[in-house]
């Protein structure tokens, strides 16, 4: 009975031998389950919430797959345009080469092709000579008018002229803090604009004078209708000199006001006076 | 004669038994299947952790059928010849100690040592009871304190095998 005891003992006891490590790891194999589980959970919830509030996504993805099928149906429809309109250009090709052939073999063709190709030449030549030409201009034209405008204005403006002859007024003085093409008024931008005529007439008088002979112009009269209106007293004065200065002839009509004030400033330089006789709106008379 | 019929916890034992072997979670999950499991667990953590327990005859019993304790008999007996060669408290004199294990069990001689070692089985339900259950309110506290409790075991017990080899040893020759 006790051999059996002993025995039993032995018996237990290797059976118990790694219990507790398997107790282990089935305990650690639970909790590390478990905290796997609530992640999911966590996610599964965080996944839902971003869920509330959207339209049933059954729907979206049928549209999503029907717009990918359309997608790929004009994908292979681009593809096969693609290898269409590559064969199209290689025709062009030979057919402008055909076209060519068939034209130089006839001589009036053949002429017309030579003199075309010296007018393409002339062409090109030319205007490359004119813009050069017109680049210099327009940059003598700016230092013209900007000259006059300072003349005229005295002001703390200089213009600038761009490709399309724009004109944009810059503050000289950046400091104080306004930035390019500035908004003018009445006066001012009356002034920018005597100051544009006054250049224009006063190179087309210097082109008359100078040798070269690739810009020739001749001075035409300025004629102006009331062009005193606007300004102050200052400003007419330095308008009367500067415009006889320029121009070779001026013509300006002018009302009563304005005319006694540029009657005493351009006083000698006046040639004639004409008086407008109003009769009615369709009728006038020179005096 | 203890193990010769049905069994009864009684009193405050068999509440804790009846708790012992409750599900603890949806999946019904239990510590113990049977009563029958605890039974046989019982006397060694009682006798292990020195705690005895007197008879509470209140309340409701729970039951453990003979039927069902004929087939642990081995085991049962096993465990009653282990704590009387062991309880030196109960009985100083080792030659005394092999008699109560080996020659008088089962006779009339035997129904102190029967008592000693139902005491030590209402201790141990009350040990198991205070670890495992007393503590727990949700799934994971069941898990941690039977973790905690088994450790507890482990580090006390748990590096004793070489020492229980060598003692087999002797006790063949």
């Amino acid at each position: 009975m006790i051999a059996e005891f002993v025995n039993k003992c032995e018996e237990k006891n290797r059976a118990v031998k790694n219990y507790f490590d398997e107790f282990c790891d089935d305990y650690k194999f639970i909790r590390e389950f478990e905290e796997n589980h609530a992640e999911y959970e966590d996610d599964i919830l965080k996944i839902e919430q971003q869920l509330v509030g959207l339209e049933s996504v059954g729907s979206l993805q049928a549209d999503l797959t029907r717009y990918e099928r359309e997608i790929s149906k004009l994908e292979s429809e681009k593809d096969s345009l693609t290898l269409q309109k590559g064969g199209f250009v290689t025709k062009q090709k030979e057919l402008e080469a055909a076209r060519k052939d068939l034209a130089n073999k006839d001589e009036t063709n053949r002429k017309i092709e030579v003199y075309k190709a010296y007018a393409q030449y002339m062409y090109d030549t030319l205007s490359e000579q004119y813009a050069l030409e017109e680049a210099k201009m327009r940059e003598d034209l700016q230092s013209t008018v900007n000259e006059l405008f300072r003349n005229i204005y005295n002001g703390g403006f200089s213009l600038s002229l761009d490709e399309k002859y724009n004109i944009q007024i810059n503050v000289i003085d950046q400091d104080a803090g306004f930035s390019e093409d500035v908004e003018t008024s009445t006066a001012q931008s009356i002034s920018v604009i005597f100051a544009f005529i006054a250049g224009v007439i006063k190179m087309a008088r210097q082109s008359q004078q100078a040798d070269n002979t690739l810009l020739v112009s001749e001075p035409y009269p300025l004629v102006m209708d009331a062009p005193l209106s606007a300004f102050d007293k200052t400003r007419i004065k330095t308008v009367c000199e500067v415009l006889p200065s320029v121009a070779e002839q001026v013509i300006i009509f002018i009302k009563d006001t304005d005319g006694d004030l540029a009657e005493s400033n351009l006083g000698t330089k006046v040639g004639k006076r004409y008086v407008f006789d109003k009769k009615n709106e369709f009728e006038v008379y020179i005096v | 004669m203890i193990f010769q019929g049905d069994y009864q916890f009684k009193g405050s034992h068999a509440e804790k038994v009846i708790r012992l072997t409750a599900a603890f979670n949806k999946t019904n999950d239990k510590l113990f299947n049977r009563y029958l499991d605890v039974y046989i667990l019982a006397p060694i953590v009682g006798f292990l952790y020195n705690k005895t327990a007197v008879l509470d005859t209140s309340g409701k019993p729970a039951n453990i059928l003979y039927d069902a304790m004929s087939k642990e008999t081995s085991t049962l007996w096993f465990n009653y010849r282990l704590i009387m060669l062991l309880d030196k408290q109960y009985e100083p004199d080792f030659e005394k100690r092999v008699d109560k294990a080996f020659r008088n069990y089962g006779k009339d001689q035997a129904i102190p040592d029967e008592e000693r070692y139902e005491s030590f089985v209402r201790g141990g339900v009350e040990v198991l009871f205070e670890k495992l259950i007393e503590s727990s309110n949700t799934e994971e506290d069941y898990l941690k304190n039977l973790y905690d409790f088994m450790e507890e075991f482990e580090e006390r017990y748990g590096q004793s095998f070489e020492d229980i080899v060598d003692l087999c040893r002797l006790a063949r020759n």
